[in-house]
């Protein structure tokens, strides 16, 4: 039998590795090691491969399977991050104000992700589809926005995308930022 | 089939993983820990070693498996030294030694002649301990099959188990 390669368990414990067993078989230290991981006796387990160096006489070393608690707590925080950004991304795609109904047929139609890059067409037509072909949204003519808006009034100059808002004019500022005056302070909070 | 484990096909990871629950939070379980019924079948694979001194050679065997009696024609010997080159056994215990020094469960596999002709084998020598730190005894299991053997007909089965 030929020991020029061998594979070590060990488990992670009181702050050091400790070998836990010796195979000359990857497979079967890779299965204990997946065994001991299900047991959670220790907070880690990794194999270790031992090849042997004739050059050296010595063994080179490295780690062909390792898993910790934290290791899978930080695969589950990646998927959930991952379905976080695909819900994000296809409620951006959507026109506003149908995120809701976005995400549930995003929901609904299993590769819908994937015509995100499309701005969403594949959603849209699902969705369609379902309401009887109905166009639930479209987009609108400039002269048909600006009708569909309430009077300039009511609304602020952020409100209008690609309008600027103007620049503050000294007659517009507040007296006590004039000449760098400071504005009055709460005595509670200025003690 | 009535073995510790039974979703598991592999007879050393079995008997490791009975080891590993028996020890439980100790580094090794004791040698009157191990109940044959709780193993079931696979006992029929295993042996227990009680060791002497420093030569593993004088080892005693008290328990050799049914399986491993179709290469021992005079039947279980008393020490490890008494058991021919030409049975598993032997080569199942063959590494006692790296057992020993590692201190740690160890299974090795590899090809044998046997009486039976080229065999392949795969076993497992596992570390007990009456008080915890020294190793006295060793727990041991193999199965094999010859080469060339489309099916894996276990040796030891093959031989009456």
């Amino acid at each position: 039998m030929s020991t020029e390669l061998a594979y070590e368990l060990h488990s992670f414990s009181g702050g050091r590795w400790k070998i836990q067993g010796f195979f000359d078989d990857r497979d079967l230290a890779v299965s204990e090691a997946h065994r001991m991981e299900e047991a959670r006796r220790f907070p880690a387990v990794r194999v270790v491969e031992e090849r042997f160096d004739p050059e050296t006489g010595g063994y080179k070393s490295r780690t062909v399977y390792r898993s910790s608690a934290v290791d899978q707590h930080n695969e589950t925080a990646l998927k959930e991050r991952a379905d976080t950004r695909r819900e994000v991304e296809a409620t951006r795609s959507a026109p506003a104000g149908c995120g809701r109904q976005v995400r549930q047929a995003a929901e609904l139609e299993p590769g819908a992700d994937h015509d995100r890059r499309q701005g969403g067409a594949a959603v849209r037509a699902r969705f369609r589809r379902d309401l009887g072909d109905q166009p639930v949204w479209r987009r609108l003519e400039p002269w048909q926005a600006r009708a569909a808006r309430p009077p300039f009034a009511f609304y602020p100059v952020a409100f209008y995308p690609g309008v600027r808002a103007p620049r503050p004019s000294p007659r517009t500022l507040r007296p006590s930022r004039i000449g760098g005056q400071e504005p009055e302070r709460c005595p509670v909070n200025a003690a | 089939m009535n073995v510790y484990r039974p979703e598991e096909r592999r007879l050393v990871l079995r008997l490791l993983a009975y080891w590993d629950d028996l020890r439980g939070d100790r580094d090794y379980p004791r040698a009157d820990d191990i109940d044959a019924q709780t193993i079931g079948d696979d006992w029929a694979q295993c042996f227990l070693l009680r060791l002497a001194g420093d030569a593993v050679g004088d080892s005693r065997l008290l328990h050799v498996g049914d399986g491993f009696l179709g290469d021992l024609p005079d039947g279980a010997p008393d020490a490890l030294l008494q058991v021919p080159e030409t049975a598993l056994l032997h080569h199942a215990a063959g590494f006692a030694d790296q057992t020993l020094a590692k201190a740690v469960p160890v299974s090795l596999g590899g090809e044998a002649v046997l009486a039976d002709g080229r065999t392949l084998f795969r076993s497992i020598l596992l570390p007990l301990s009456n008080d915890g730190t020294t190793i006295d005894h060793l727990l041991g299991a193999a199965n094999g099959r010859p080469v060339g053997a489309d099916t894996t007909v276990d040796v030891g089965e093959r031989a009456g188990a």
